[in-house]
């Protein structure tokens, strides 16, 4: 059973954020570890393995899409789907150009925020 | 001709009976001729004299002879016509008394050539009549000589030319006033010009009056060769005004507007004309001979006189005179309309220019060249050195001095923006940078609109261009604002969203009591505040430019459809129908055309009147797609059909309902249709609803 269980990495500068977030998807069955500094990004997850991984666009220590380009590049952690989270409703194309699997403009819907985690950590 | 041969004979014969000796015959009218005076010329020349003398008073000419030292010895009986002088007066004195000083010594040394064997051309020399009168004269002189070969003196025809020597100079004279008068402009010192040309050749006075404001007649010009008199006249002139309640010649001239001409003063005009016994005294003592006063009229309007009078020169005006001096006034009039119209065209550029000053701005103006097709500069106002640091001469030093100033990075947008005002015809604002000369980059605004010639081409443009670095700066920080404020607006939204939900789906359970409503209004305001907080951030980043679409082909049809599915709940007690079809698929953002056509319906939604069919209609033009969301509320006046679609922008009417919004909807949903390469407009009357169109390109997949 253990094995079934989701992980989720959510990576955002704002902590109001990572733990509404967290909550609401750990409600769900999802294990969940959040970061707030997107430096540690790589290393948790090479370490965490997560299913998923939340990113926030605009974060305050490095831009999100250039740690996409670093994961995307990087082998071992290529292949973990990255749902990009902003509140920039125009930033879908740059996330997306970046390597992003899915973008989902903050405030999102739950439901559909566990549609997507549905979607993505199927594997 | 006649003349001549006459001379010559008379010369040859003379020449001949002095060598005859025959000369006591004809002692008895030489006596009878010159029984009065003292004179004895040489014998030789007497003896000449005696023997022609009869054939010589038949001649129709004036003929005389004159001895070796000017003397006259002979004057025939038409001289004594031409020159007032009876032989009697004349015979024995210097014939060199009758020219005029000036033309004496050129006389003298005119006849001594002659004795030399010089030319015998004709002169015109300036001679004096009895009474004082001058006149021209045409003299043929030729030298007398003996048989033997010496000199007896000369023998001279006299031909009396004034009127065509008049003519001639009058002619001159003409051409040197009409020569004056295209001169300058001044109109006052032209008429002073002239005086000094017309005196003493025309006139000895000149005088131009004007009536000025007050309705007195102001001496504007007075002119007469000797200084003194001038300053005497001026001072008469004061003390004896002329306006309208005065019986002055010309006041009445300026009255009736018809010149006056008097080719003989008489004692019994100058009592009629003067004022008192002094001022009779005074007019007197100038001696007038004659007198021509012309209303100078300027504008149809009589505004003053010209007055010319001779006195001292005896000259008598003729009638050819008369005309003359109309003519000369006419076109002096002529010349003060023009350099009036001149002065009022110079105030109105004076004006204009004081106006284009106090713009703050640079005010421009190009014309698009024949050839190459590029805009040239044709004026700049002052103001350009003070926004750009480059003189005004400096702009015209190249006719594209004006694109030189531009950023290089805009220069093709601006260039663009000017033409495409140009082909429009319509008014047009375009905004890009320019770079001082002090290297300082710069925001402006250049407002144009097109030149038309009188058959309603297209020839250039002109308008202002200002300083908005300030505003642009202002803008910018407020966009930046706008754009970081709706950013931190959403973090906490986006946890009040989540808990919110997780409230409700945890409190609520499936439930449909009052809590559970309460959660799902408190969701839906959530909604609605994120909507609002969305479209701030779209106002900012389309101002911003940094709006982003990802393109992609799809249906609009079924967008629509779908969108119009999914409203019909909330439409209440609205009706939304939707007709037609597009089976072409076009090109564009999905997410951001749903929100346009989300935007269109809910506007229709709040205005239609209860009960209203909303119609959504669809159709595929030639190269796009056609949407259309009509309702039939209250509709729109035409005057705002252009500004609802401005940011911010709101109807007010204070007799309409107001409702909420914040003037962003339209504008948005413009600007997205606009980056799609499609237009939105508005069919609407007042009172009669309102239809929304927009347009999206189809795609060019086939």
């Amino acid at each position: 059973m253990k094995n079934n269980i989701k992980k989720v990495l959510i990576v955002d500068d704002d902590e109001a954020i990572l733990e509404a977030i967290q909550i609401a998807i750990e409600g769900e069955g999802y294990s969940v570890e959040t970061l707030t500094d997107g430096e540690e990004a790589l290393d948790k997850a090479k370490k965490y393995k997560p299913n998923v991984i939340l990113l926030d666009l605009l974060l305050s220590g490095r831009d999100g899409s250039e740690i996409v380009k670093e994961f995307k590049t990087n082998n071992g952690v290529k292949d973990i789907p990255i749902v990009m989270i902003s509140a920039h409703p125009s930033a879908k194309k740059s996330a997306l150009d970046s390597g992003a699997d899915h973008f989902l403009a903050k405030p999102f819907d739950l439901d559909e925020l566990f549609k997507v985690l549905g979607k993505y950590s199927k594997n | 001709m006649i003349v001549t041969a006459m001379q010559d004979y008379l010369a040859q014969r003379l020449a001949i009976s002095s060598m005859n000796k025959r000369t006591n015959k004809y002692s008895s009218v030489m006596a009878k001729n010159y029984q009065k005076t003292r004179y004895n010329p040489n014998k030789k020349l007497q003896n000449l004299i005696e023997l022609h003398s009869g054939i010589l008073d038949q001649v129709t000419e004036a003929i005389f002879i004159i001895d070796l030292e000017g003397k006259v010895a002979f004057w025939n009986k038409e001289a004594e016509d031409v020159f007032g002088y009876t032989g009697n007066e004349i015979v024995g004195k210097n014939v060199y008394r009758l020219c005029n000083k000036d033309v004496r010594n050129i006389a003298r040394d005119y006849l001594n050539n002659l004795l030399n064997g010089g030319s015998k051309d004709v002169v015109k020399w300036e001679v004096s009549k009895k009474n004082g009168e001058t006149t021209w004269a045409e003299i043929k002189i030729q030298s007398l000589k003996s048989a033997e070969g010496v000199s007896l003196g000369y023998i001279g025809a006299v031909k009396d030319i004034t009127s065509q020597k008049r003519y001639e100079d009058n002619l001159k004279f003409n051409f040197n006033v009409s020569k004056k008068l295209a001169e300058s402009l001044d109109y006052e010192a032209t008429l002073k010009e002239i005086g000094n040309i017309t005196v003493p050749y025309f006139a000895d006075w000149y005088s131009v009056d004007l009536v000025d404001r007050k309705g007195n007649l102001k001496q504007v010009s007075i002119v007469h060769k000797d200084p003194n008199k001038v300053i005497w006249a001026s001072k008469l002139r004061k003390k004896y005004p002329i306006n309208r309640n005065s019986r002055s010649v010309l006041w009445r001239v300026i009255e009736t507007g018809v010149p006056e001409f008097y080719p003989f003063v008489s004692d019994k005009l100058i009592k009629k004309v003067a004022r008192d016994n002094d001022h009779l005294k005074v007019v007197k003592e100038i001696g007038f001979t004659s007198a021509i006063v012309v209303p100078l009229t300027v504008n149809g309007q009589a505004k003053g006189t010209i007055t010319f009078v001779t006195s001292s020169s005896k000259r008598r005006y003729t009638e050819q005179d008369f005309h003359l001096a109309q003519q000369l006034t006419d076109r002096a009039a002529v010349a003060i309309e023009n350099s009036l119209l001149y002065e009022e065209v110079k105030k109105e550029k004076e004006r204009i220019n004081e106006l284009v000053s106090n713009v703050p701005g640079v005010v421009w103006e190009v014309v698009k060249e024949e050839e190459g097709g590029k805009f040239k500069l044709s004026y700049v106002s002052d103001y350009a050195e003070k926004m750009s640091g480059y003189t005004a001469d400096e702009w015209y030093s190249t006719s594209d001095y004006w694109e030189k100033v531009i950023h290089p990075e805009d220069l093709e947008k601006a260039i663009d923006e000017s033409t495409l005002v140009f082909k429009s015809g319509e008014s047009g604002v375009s905004r890009y940078r320019w770079v001082k000369k002090t290297g300082e980059v710069i925001w402006v605004e250049a407002q144009s609109n097109v030149i038309k010639d009188k058959a309603g081409n297209f020839v250039g443009l002109r308008g202002v261009t200002s300083d908005i670095t300030e505003r642009v700066e202002i803008e910018n920080r407020k966009d930046e604002f706008i754009s970081m404020a709706s950013h931190e607006l959403k973090t906490p939204l986006t946890s009040l969203k989540i808990y919110t939900k997780l409230l409700q789906d945890k409190v609520t359970k499936g439930k449909k009591d009052k809590t559970a409503i309460y959660y799902s209004n408190m969701y839906k305001q959530l909604e609605r505040l994120n909507k609002l907080v969305n479209e701030l951030l779209n106002v900012s980043l389309i101002q911003t430019d940094k709006f982003e679409i990802k393109k992609s082909n799809f249906s609009l049809s079924q967008l629509v459809k779908a969108i119009v599915e999914s409203t019909k709940p909330n439409a209440r007690e609205k009706e939304i129908v939707l007709m037609g079809d597009i089976k072409k698929k076009v090109c564009g953002d999905p997410e951001y055309i749903e929100q346009v056509v989300n935007n269109l319906l809910a506007n229709a939604l709040k205005y239609a009147p209860k009960g209203d069919k909303i119609i959504v209609g669809l159709k595929s033009r030639n190269k796009d797609a056609l949407v259309c969301v009509e309702d039939h509320g209250f509709g729109i006046d035409k005057c705002y059909h252009d500004k609802v679609f401005e940011r911010f922008f709101r109807v007010y009417d204070k007799n309409d309902k107001t409702y909420p919004g914040l003037g962003m909807g339209l504008y948005i949903s413009k600007q997205i249709i606009q980056r799609h390469g499609g237009d939105m407009w508005l069919e609407s009357e007042k009172g009669k609803g309102s239809k929304f169109f927009f347009s999206i390109p189809f795609t060019d997949e086939k």
